[in-house]
């Protein structure tokens, strides 16, 4: 089968939907399909822009095409008579975050008829898919409250697995992931002041802004952590990134509201590693489960101290969770023979 | 190349009448099919004629011309042209500029089309055209069919939306055509077709009295030729009335015949005027060419050109008309104008002179028939189509795109006067702009 996977382009900026839009490429190469990848560029920071690339992506046409994979708004806009959808958010300035201080839109009559246009799209072109996969029960239930559509959960393995293995269960707790105020590593940092036990933290990624870094750093330098937590303010490697999951003692991942359970998480289980995250983490839980594939805490220092110390004192117990995420990651069938066979059907 | 000429085609039909003589025009260097609604006594031609089924099929067969022309007038008798018609794009031939009639008829007459009325009277006129078409919904029909007010929802657009290219056969019907219609508009003279008769009988076979002038007006009977208007003058001057002998032909709407009859009744003209309903093509020839003159008054003026009036100027006979629409464009020297709305006064002073003056009468007559002759031809009119589809050639590129553009911005909820609208229109100018040279 002759396969486009559409995605929007924001020329220099790369993110999840991009790894994974690269990686269902190579998976459904590695499957026995062509597939090629199609990158609209779009331009979300110019909102009175919006209604024409809506209007640009409805004039672009696809041949020698047999089925075309969607992504994201409002690249899912490019007509096609064989066309799924495997959404990863819609444009949620216009749903859920309206309202909310990251409603981006401008609060007036014109970004009021832009919020109009972005669902009346939505409603008028979504159906035209011949199958619509969400990459979470959230994301689903946005789609299925805003704009009255079925769809069907289909969650997005890692690109590469077989790069996870668990080595030993060790002394320190990672933290991976491009460090933001939205991740909450700060608190995780500062979870560490209140730790009893001999524990160690090391939070790894680029800081999205030179402020981030400095947070942290300060937060060390203030509570008197730099032995007990390593701050690596930069990208790892591939084998880095590796290493550090196999020996870990587990992950924390403690982002807010977030739709899905986040690639940490999934590399977490992979390498058969508990994830401690918060109550208000959002999509993470569907992967977490309290006390049997990781612990679930209170957004607060001294909960996740409490946590983290239970995780040091009963290794076993850490272990055993940790094999639970891998084995829940199976029954929750995230995994690419799943996924290819669901979007090529 | 070839050509669909997809029309009315019975014998009645004073549009297929004209396009028959075009046909053979056509003919002589393109291929031409003639497609029409299925009729009992179908015009003779030498094209290939095929009968419109209604289906998809014929929007299928139709894709394959290279231009298909649909002629659409203000009568139901249009609907399976008008369908085949928005499935597969061509030129739309607008013999009449009001459509109303024919798309209420159309839209109210089906209780599962109703809505169709009010969205096209709200998507061609705002508020105005929602609020007239609610009343006209709840009272089956509108109630300004035969005033002015029709001109303000002629409803034409609803027949050239998607279309490649419109012709029409008047500067006042191009000129309104042009304000909503992007593609190309043409404006061609209506050909003139010789009513086809044998040897004519002499004039006292028609019984005109004595004495008198034969005044007459032809085509259907629709109040907004002012027969009444007529009738009311000849009334107010019955010196005038007793110098002319006043015949209308043609099919008469039940209601309106009969307020003509009451008219002539209450004013005593039954010796002055004859109704004669429909007559076959010798009988109208006969009373044509023993006119002394012609009455063809319009208002509201509907219609782009008038295929009467044209026969009327062709047998060179001196023809009262409305100062409005095609009827204005007409050369002063060769009709006489009284005002578009017309009173008896007016009418009298122009029937007065008319019947006064022979010699006025005879010119008048000559140069009309000098005027048509050059003027209303079938040979122009089908060089003018085929330089049409040449331009439809280069013009259908930009105008299915734009059309398509249209279907999106509708599709997102994008309504007319939004900043993407204004974008996307020139966008699409600038992208089919002709390069610099």
């Amino acid at each position: 089968m002759r396969v486009a996977v559409v995605n929007n382009w924001a020329p220099f900026l790369r993110g999840g939907a991009e790894i994974l839009a690269d990686a269902l490429i190579t998976k459904l190469q590695a499957y026995g399909h062509d597939a090629v990848l199609v990158r609209l560029p779009f331009r979300w920071d110019l909102p009175e822009k919006i209604p024409e690339y809506i209007l640009a992506c409805r004039c672009l046409r696809l041949h020698n095409v047999d089925r075309v994979i969607a992504l994201k708004f409002p690249a899912y806009f490019i007509p096609h008579d064989n066309k799924v959808l495997w959404l990863l958010h819609q444009f949620r300035q216009a749903y859920d975050l309206w309202g909310t201080p990251l409603q981006d839109l401008p609060d007036s009559q014109e970004g009021h008829r832009i919020r109009e246009i972005v669902i009346q799209s939505d409603n008028a072109y979504l159906p035209e898919c011949r199958a619509i996969y969400t990459n979470s029960q959230i994301t689903g239930e946005r789609l299925r409250k805003f704009n009255g559509l079925a769809s069907s959960v289909l969650y997005p393995p890692l690109p590469d697995p077989a790069r996870f293995t668990a080595e030993s269960y060790g002394e320190f707790i990672f933290v991976p992931g491009r460090i933001t105020a939205a991740k909450r590593q700060h608190l995780a940092v500062e979870a560490m002041r209140y730790v009893r036990s001999g524990v160690r933290m090391v939070v790894a990624g680029p800081p999205e802004t030179a402020a981030d870094r400095t947070r942290l750093e300060e937060l060390i330098a203030l509570h008197s952590l730099g032995g007990r937590v390593e701050i690596i303010p930069r990208f790892i490697t591939d084998q880095e990134q590796a290493a550090y999951y196999a020996n870990c003692l587990a992950c924390a991942y403690l982002p807010h509201d977030e739709d899905s359970y986040g690639y940490v998480t999934l590399e977490a289980a992979q390498a058969a590693k508990a994830t401690l995250t918060c109550v208000d983490s959002g999509g993470i839980t569907i992967l977490v489960l309290h006390g049997r594939t990781g612990l679930v805490a209170e957004p607060d220092p001294r909960a996740l101290a409490g946590a983290i110390d239970r995780l040091y004192e009963n290794r076993g117990a850490a272990r055993r969770m940790g094999e639970a995420a891998r084995e829940h990651m199976r029954t929750l069938r995230i995994e690419w023979d799943h996924v290819i066979e669901r979007l090529t059907a | 190349m070839r050509i669909a000429w997809c029309t009315p085609f019975g014998t009645r039909s004073a549009i297929g009448r004209v396009g028959q003589e075009v046909v053979e025009e056509l003919r002589r260097t393109v291929a031409v099919d003639v497609w029409h609604p299925p009729t009992p006594e179908p015009l003779e031609t030498a094209a290939p004629r095929i009968e419109l089924t209604g289906d998809s099929a014929d929007a299928a067969r139709l894709a394959t011309y290279d231009l298909a022309v649909y002629h659409i007038g203000n009568h139901l008798g249009h609907r399976q042209i008008l369908e085949v018609a928005r499935r597969t794009p061509g030129a739309v031939v607008l013999h009449d500029l009001v459509l109303q009639h024919f798309f209420s008829a159309l839209y109210l007459g089906n209780s599962q089309l109703g809505d169709l009325y009010t969205a096209a009277m709200g998507r061609w006129y705002g508020t105005a055209g929602l609020a007239a078409a609610q009343t006209a919904v709840l009272a089956g029909s509108p109630d300004f069919l035969n005033s002015g007010q029709v001109l303000q929802f002629p409803l034409f657009e609803e027949a050239i939306a998607g279309a490649f290219a419109v012709v029409t056969h008047s500067a006042f019907a191009a000129e309104r055509v042009r304000k909503v219609f992007p593609g190309p508009v043409w404006q061609l003279a209506l050909p003139h077709r010789p009513i086809e008769a044998g040897r004519l009988p002499p004039r006292e076979a028609l019984r005109v009295p004595a004495g008198r002038l034969l005044a007459l007006t032809f085509g259907e009977v629709n109040p907004n030729k002012r027969i009444h208007t007529i009738l009311e003058a000849l009334a107010e001057d019955r010196a005038l009335a007793s110098r002319i002998f006043y015949v209308v032909i043609g099919s008469l709407p039940e209601e309106y015949g009969r307020e003509l009859q009451n008219i002539i009744k209450e004013h005593g003209l039954e010796s002055d005027v004859r109704l004669t309903g429909y007559l076959p093509d010798e009988q109208l020839a006969a009373y044509l060419e023993h006119a002394d003159f012609c009455i063809s008054l319009r208002h509201p003026t509907t219609e782009t050109a008038s295929a009467s009036v044209i026969a009327q100027l062709s047998a060179g006979k001196a023809v009262v008309v409305s100062d409005s629409g095609f009827y204005r464009e007409l050369p002063n020297d060769s009709v006489l104008k009284i005002r578009a709305v017309p009173d008896s006064a007016d009418l009298l002073t122009a029937l007065r002179r008319l019947v006064a003056d022979d010699t006025f009468r005879s010119a008048l007559g000559r140069r009309a028939k000098a005027y048509a002759g050059a003027t209303f031809r079938a040979d122009r009119y089908a060089a003018g189509i085929l330089r049409l589809a040449e331009e439809v050639a280069d013009a259908r590129p930009m105008l299915e795109f734009t059309d398509r553009i249209g279907k999106e911005l509708a599709r997102m909820g994008v309504i007319p006067g939004e900043v993407l609208v204004e974008t996307a229109a020139r966008m699409a100018g600038e992208l089919f702009e002709e390069p610099p040279r």
